[in-house]
């Protein structure tokens, strides 16, 4: 069902289309679409100015007060500091002055340095390093093409970033579960990198290409049971060490408020991701869906983002109660909560979305746990202020 | 500092206590607990539009407002 088009607030640019890592999971190079063969290694001028300037027609039409530019790849510090602060620049100057745009870059943080830093304090760019946890071990998956370790690298990158001068610049770690880590050691190994943020990702996958262990038996519920341990940890602590996104999200839907993230809950990211070579695509997620699914046949150079608003599969991941399976809007207790889980996750082998998450069974146990949690922490605390019986 | 937001919130979990949030709120034990800043922040970022929140699932982390 096609729903109500809304503009796009937040613009996955991504600077370069090639990685130094080849991590094993990777959704760019190691799925079903290899569409990144096809693309210029990085983003040219030409292109960012197409992109300047259609950005800068969306949010005026629309009358935008802010939008998020994510700066990605492969890994975009592969681009240079040349091409990262012209784009940055380019972006800023093409929106209204009174359009706030915040800009954040999504790293491996093997190639972050001085000289990188330098820019990012300059143009106020906020940086995501992407880490499976605190140690090689963990960060397993995390290799270079020929199987070497990249942890020592990242490692110090972060000892960089989490210098106090860097406080303003570092705005969290982007963590995918791999259920052979231990939970707990994973968030204690992150929290030793003191990020204000952390975000624990389910692995990209769904009904056809399933993620690891997560097999058809519903009584077994083994990323639920990783993130429990985590939860149960960071909720227990005494004094709040870190902020985890998926946490936080899950928390406030369940006291009513809104998400931070569209991994749960039933409001839209309204993102867009624009290709090197300025082609527009709906999400990067899809490339773990079947070849070609996530692409629009839009570019910034021919077409505005208005255009791509209408598109069917732009309309079609919006986060919205008809969207979901039957089963999940009639069915589901939980559904206003989990919101179906990751669109992508959600591709079944008839080639539609119109399942339930690969993920359902772990949702629904992990939303259970924290809304127990929640329940017996707040009884408790009004217990003081309840009347003498 | 909280700051109560313009527009009520529904509380579903909230409800089954019988507490509103900001009476939540004024329970907390310290302050500072991963629960604290939770209902802290709900209560901050009601009035926001919503569309501003929601970050794509590869974005990196923002800045909070």
């Amino acid at each position: 069902m096609l729903t109500a088009v809304a503009p796009f607030r937040q613009f996955i640019v991504k600077l370069h289309s090639r990685c130094n890592l080849s991590c094993t999971y990777c959704y760019v190079y190691h799925h079903v679409d290899q569409s990144w063969r096809g693309r210029p290694t990085v983003i040219s001028d030409e292109t960012v100015a197409a992109l300047a300037a259609r950005l800068g027609d969306h949010v005026r039409h629309h009358g935008l007060p802010r939008i998020v530019v994510v700066l990605h790849g492969g890994e975009p510090l592969l681009a240079g500091p040349d091409v990262l602060e012209r784009v940055v620049v380019a972006v800023r100057s093409a929106v209204p002055a009174n359009t706030d745009v915040e800009v954040t870059i999504q790293t491996n943080g093997t190639l972050l340095d001085s000289r990188f830093l330098e820019i990012f304090h300059r143009h106020s760019v906020g940086v995501g390093v992407s880490l499976d946890g605190g140690g090689p071990i963990e960060n397993r998956h995390r290799v270079y093409a020929d199987g070497r370790e990249s942890f020592h690298l990242v490692e110090r990158a972060l000892e960089l970033l989490g210098r106090p001068e860097h406080a303003d610049v570092f705005t969290g770690v982007l963590c995918t579960i791999d259920l052979e880590n231990d939970p707990v050691r994973v968030y204690e190994g992150l929290l030793a990198f003191r990020p204000p943020q952390v975000d624990l990702l389910l692995p990209l996958g769904n009904w056809v290409h399933r993620p690891p262990r997560r097999g058809p038996d519903s009584s077994r519920t083994p990323y639920a049971d990783w993130l429990i341990a985590v939860f149960d940890r960071w909720f227990d602590a005494p004094r709040r060490e870190t902020g985890v996104r998926l946490f936080d999200s899950l928390i406030a839907l369940l006291v009513g408020g809104v998400s931070d993230t569209e991994a749960v809950g039933l409001s839209s990211a309204n993102a867009i991701t624009i290709e090197t070579d300025g082609s527009l695509e709906v999400t990067d997620a899809l490339k773990t869906t079947a070849p070609g699914l996530g692409a629009t046949g839009l570019d910034v150079r021919r077409h505005s983002f208005d255009a791509a608003m209408q598109h069917p599969t732009v309309r079609a991941v919006r986060r919205e109660k008809d969207n979901l399976a039957e089963e999940c809007r009639l069915l589901c207790p939980v559904v206003d909560v989990c919101g179906g889980g990751h669109f992508s996750h959600r591709y079944g082998h008839d080639g539609s979305f119109e399942h339930p998450s690969v993920y359902c069974a772990d949702l629904l146990r992990l939303i259970g746990h924290i809304r127990g949690r929640l329940q017996a922490e707040l009884a408790a605390r009004r217990a003081p202020l309840a009347p003498a019986g | 500092m909280t700051t109560q937001s313009a527009t009520p919130i529904r509380t579903g979990l909230a409800r089954t206590t019988d507490l509103s949030l900001s009476e939540l709120l004024s329970l907390r034990a310290t302050g500072d607990t991963a629960l604290d800043h939770c209902l802290r922040r709900v209560v901050e970022t009601a009035a926001l539009p919503k569309e501003d929140r929601v970050a794509a699932f590869n974005a990196a982390l923002t800045r909070r407002p």
